[in-house]
């Protein structure tokens, strides 16, 4: 009997939310700042944000958040807060490396892909944060674990521009768990690195550079290449240190790149050829070093290429910009 | 006269014609790539060579990748000839054997526990792997005597059982096998010419070989007696050429991976053409092997021009299996009589329903308890007692009523549902073979809900609506085709493989060309049991079950009647056709609604109802019952593994299905052969 219940409860829990979601959609282009409902009294606290589902309102302040999704992860870490869960926890430090270790405490909850539900609601969170093109089909088991914020970085209208996107979702986030202004001074010190760096770039006269770059890995035993486009979060950061992308897509490219081989470097020789590579994979040194294809290329016998490490993780929050373009300066003036 | 210069003609086209195609295919496919390069440069840097970029993208990116798809495509026919004529079998190939499976998995394995014996691309691995599987094959499925459609089911079997265990390997160890996971697919990129010097040596000796044995490959398709009579050592012949054949085929998986069908469809090209001689034979295989090959790597870089390129494999099924099919339906012609059947069962315990559906109600009831006293934690009984009758901790209670409370039910449900569909299945088309998945009706609800997304792009919402889309129009085909052959059982099944790949094919060609929006549906597609809930019990389980059920309750009997043979059913005054269609209707709607539900798991419809029969014999209305019941413990364990194993990561149940069901199912084989 007792099923019937639950299930009755579901189901109107679902029909509700459906109606909510419905009714308040023709408000949703007046952005995210206005709805804010925020009262003095700390207990009871209420946020409204828009994510990819809508608007939403979250209850109090989120303490015990689980995030499944890498980047979501590092922006809590950039608020000065550490999540209690976080999915695909083992290989994050290969990827992702802003200097701030998790501690003991967090748990694993299974991969990004498909994250353990179980796991999550041990955890008991109060908030949840996940993205759109993985965790869909799970939404409404996580809502019914705990408040669930589901972003989508990928979506036609978010893949404009990635970094823009990347400091709403910042932003939203610190809206959330109530730490605005610490969000505020991460931006702000994201923003003076950039500055820094281009200084650092001016003094070695090497400003304004044209550059390609790519994140490049072996797949299928071939030496693959992702040529990062303009509305990607790693050129728009090379753009803001005053530097010129010269790839340029025909399409728009939600993820920020371009997948090719080799054979389609040919086309911009003339620019400086910045590369992502992890260390046991280094496919211009393993694959292709002797090939006259690559070893052709003006930017490779002009000695113009710039390796950089792989734990720059392209797709990040404000920590992981600041990484990449330390590196990417780095790589430039070929500092280790 | 007349005659002589008709077979001059035929020759003239087939090699020369077939050289000038080879010619031809070769200089399109080196003109294809991701920098445009004017056809003059091209030709150029062929005939003079210079030290210019554009000269040596031609002539060390492009034309070793031309050369080596010659050279893997004629290999793959060659071994598809000798396996052919060994195995007096039409559909012997590499792939149809296990041949690749049991490769691939070689090297899966050697490159996580023993890198260092991967040396030379890990063709010795891949070599002993393909021997062994192919050993493992031709005995299970009776050697010499065995049918050819028992073979291909054998290799059918051991490829589902080689993938779920790859797929294992390949969660557990996923740092390690992250670089072969897409090779997995077959893919003719080359970086330099070191694959083709590499290969080339390998390929020359095993065509020489065989080419040396081809008067000895002649008599031997007189038979062996006569093969013997004449004074030929039949057993060394054949090793020898079997060697030669799978080394040719395990060089080519060490390159460019496991590809398909190239080593059906060349051999019988030539076989057609009229060439049964082994000499001409091999020759001739061995040049439009190569076109073949050529042809569908131009094919799939017209159809997705970007770097994101389709596997080549996923080309060569999509061609090859209609050939399949055609060459299924041709086979029935020429009267096999072959039944390939193993009905499992005959000598069964035939225990009385009183006894045993209380016993099977209660095991299921126990699998049931531990399955919800079991989770990340493993097995905590007192914990789950406690959370119901104990003090209120409501949070677990929580966890228990709504993770896996219902994740359990589904799995239950759709194991049930999967079962009955398999059930009836095998007793419409007087089948044990018969199965959702084997006759290709869930590859074709995948296809359907991969198209919903990918065409229509609507919300996932739709997606099973368009997997009985899907399962309906695979349905109609794979019955439309069978009704020819009069639903033989091994033509049906051969027919099943066929649309299965041909349906793969086209999930992998949607998959690459999709982007991420299809991540969801892949997950789904792999057959799993995550995060399945109240929704998916509602929407897809509980109805079919209340629907379908007590219908099938009382019109089972028809199967008793059918089972007698379609002449004594319509003595019996049963109208067979129509019987037989809303049977297999009604089947295929159940499995529908299980793959919407949990997508594509196999072997439970193909198990649960033998496993059935071994307990309670031949009647369809005390199966019924039971298979039910069978079926849907096997998915509750299943599922129950899936979840606690690797905690707090997750392995698809349809692969543990797959672990469990396909050594029962050769053990089952095997049984039968002897």
């Amino acid at each position: 009997m007792k099923k019937v219940w639950l299930f009755a409860l579901m189901l109107g829990l679902v029909v509700l939310a459906a109606c909510g979601g419905g009714s308040e959609e023709g408000s949703e282009s007046e952005g995210t700042e206005k709805q804010e409902e925020e009262t003095t009294e700390e207990e009871t606290r209420s946020v409204t944000i828009e994510d990819a589902n809508g608007e939403q309102t979250i209850e109090g302040t989120p303490k015990k958040v689980v995030v499944l999704e890498w980047t979501y992860a590092e922006n809590l870490q950039a608020l000065g807060m550490e999540p209690v869960g976080v999915a695909g926890l083992e290989n994050y430090g290969d990827w992702v490396n802003v200097g701030i270790p998790f501690s003991e405490e967090v748990e694993d909850v299974g991969t990004r892909q498909e994250p353990n539900l179980e796991a999550i609601s041990r955890l008991n969170p109060d908030l949840i944060i996940g993205v759109d093109f993985r965790h869909n089909a799970i939404k409404e088991d996580l809502e019914s674990i705990a408040p669930t914020v589901m972003f989508a970085p990928y979506s036609e209208e978010a893949a404009q521009d990635q970094f823009k996107n990347m400091k709403e979702e910042f932003n939203t986030m610190a809206k959330i768990v109530d730490k605005k202004d610490k969000a505020k001074q991460v931006l702000s010190d994201m923003e003076k690195t950039f500055k820094e760096q281009q200084a650092r770039l001016e003094e070695a006269g090497k400003d304004g550079m044209n550059y390609v770059i790519t994140q490049a890995f072996t797949m299928q035993d071939t030496p693959t290449l992702r040529l990062f486009t303009d509305n990607s979060m790693v050129a728009q950061i090379m753009n803001s240190m005053g530097m010129k992308n010269d790839y340029e897509s025909e399409k728009l490219e939600v993820y920020g790149y371009t997948e090719t081989t080799v054979e389609a470097l040919q086309n911009y020789q003339d620019s400086n050829f910045f590369y992502i590579v992890q260390e046991e994979d280094n496919i211009f040194e393993n694959q292709l070093a002797g090939n006259p294809v690559w070893e052709n290329l003006a930017f490779v016998k002009e000695d113009r290429t710039y390796q950089m490490p792989g734990d720059a993780w392209t797709f990040g929050g404000p920590l992981s910009a600041e990484v990449l373009a330390e590196q990417v300066v780095n790589a430039a003036l070929e500092e280790k | 006269m007349n005659s002589t210069l008709k077979n001059t003609m035929i020759a003239v086209l087939t090699f020369g014609g077939g050289t000038a195609l080879l010619c031809l295919l070769t200089f399109i496919h080196i003109n294809q790539g991701n920098v445009e390069i004017p056809l003059g440069v091209v030709v150029e840097s062929i005939f003079n060579p210079q030290d210019t970029l554009q000269h040596h993208t031609v002539r060390t990116l492009r034309m070793p990748r031309a050369v080596m798809g010659i050279i893997a495509g004629g290999a793959l026919a060659v071994s598809g000839v000798i396996l052919q004529t060994v195995t007096k079998n039409p559909l012997s190939s590499a792939s149809t054997l296990g041949i690749h499976s049991g490769t691939y998995f070689a090297v899966v394995v050697t490159t996580i526990f023993l890198p260092a014996a991967m040396v030379g691309n890990g063709i010795m691995t891949a070599f002993i792997g393909g021997i062994l599987t192919f050993l493992f094959v031709y005995v299970l499925s009776g050697g010499s005597d065995a049918s050819p459609v028992r073979m291909v089911l054998a290799g059918m079997i051991v490829t589902f059982l080689f993938s779920a265990l790859t797929s294992v390997l390949q969660i557990f160890y996923e740092n390690e096998t992250q670089g072969l996971f897409l090779w997995g697919s077959g893919t003719l990129i080359q970086n330099d010419w070191d694959g083709v010097t590499f290969s080339l040596p390998v390929i020359i000796v095993g065509v020489v070989v065989t080419m040396v044995y081809s008067s000895k490959l002649d008599t031997l398709t007189l038979g062996d007696d006569v093969a013997t009579a004449l004074g030929q050592n039949v057993r060394s012949v054949k090793v020898v050429t079997i060697i030669a054949a799978v080394l040719l085929t395990s060089i080519t998986v060490s390159i460019v991976g496991p590809i398909g069908f190239v080593g059906l469809v060349a051999p019988h090209l030539i076989k057609l053409i009229g060439y049964r001689a082994h000499l001409p034979l091999i020759l001739g295989s061995f040049l439009w092997g190569g076109n073949v090959l050529l042809l569908a790597d131009v094919l799939a870089r017209v159809i997705d021009p970007s770097f994101n390129e389709l596997p080549v494999g996923a080309i060569t099924a999509l061609v090859g299996s209609p050939w399949l099919i055609w060459l299924v339906m041709r086979m029935k012609r020429t009267g096999s009589q072959d039944s390939g059947a193993i009905m499992a069962g005959k000598n069964s315990a035939a225990l009385s329903m009183k006894k045993l559906l209380p016993v099977l109600l209660v095991l299921i009831t126990i699998t049931l308890l531990v399955s919800l006293a079991s989770g990340n934690y493993g097995f905590e009984p007192l914990v789950t007692y406690n959370a119901f009758f104990g003090e209120a901790n409501t949070f677990l209670q929580g966890l228990i009523v709504d993770l896996r409370l219902p994740r359990a039910l589904v799995a239950l449900f759709s194991g049930a549902v999967l079962a009955v569909s398999g059930l009836i299945f095998q007793g419409v088309l007087r089948n044990p073979l018969a199965d959702p998945s084997v006759i290709g009706i869930t590859s074709g609800a995948g296809v359907g809900a991969l198209m919903t997304i990918y065409w229509f792009s609507v919300s996932a919402v739709w997606i099973p609506v368009g997997a009985m889309a899907g399962a309906l129009v695979f349905f109609i085909v794979v019955m439309a085709l069978g009704a020819k052959a009069e639903f033989q059982p091994t033509v049906l099944a051969l027919l099943g493989i066929g649309m299965s790949a041909f349906g793969s094919a086209l999930i992998q060609i949607m998959v690459v060309q999709a982007d991420i929006s299809v991540a969801s549906a892949l997950t789904w597609l792999s057959g799993t049991t995550y995060a399945k809930g109240w929704s998916e019990l509602l929407q897809y389980l509980i109805w079919p079950v209340l629907l379908f059920i007590p219908l099938l309750a009382f019109y089972i009997k028809t199967l008793d009647v059918l089972s007698l043979g379609d002449d004594t059913a319509k003595g019996l005054g049963l109208r067979v056709v129509n019987v037989r269609f809303q049977m297999a209707l009604i089947a295929t709607l159940l499995a529908a609604c299980s793959v919407a539900a949990v997508g594509s798991i196999g072997f439970v419809g193909l198990i649960a109802p033998h496993l059935a029969r071994l307990l309670v014999g031949s009647v369809n209305q005390k199966l019924l019952p039971v298979t039910m019941l069978i079926g849907g413990a096997l998915l509750v364990v299943a599922d129950l593994f899936s979840r606690t194993l690797l905690a707090p990561n997750e392995i698809p149940s349809g692969i543990l299905v797959a672990l469990i069901g396909a050594p029962y199912f050769l053990w089952l084989m095997k049984k039968r052969a002897t």
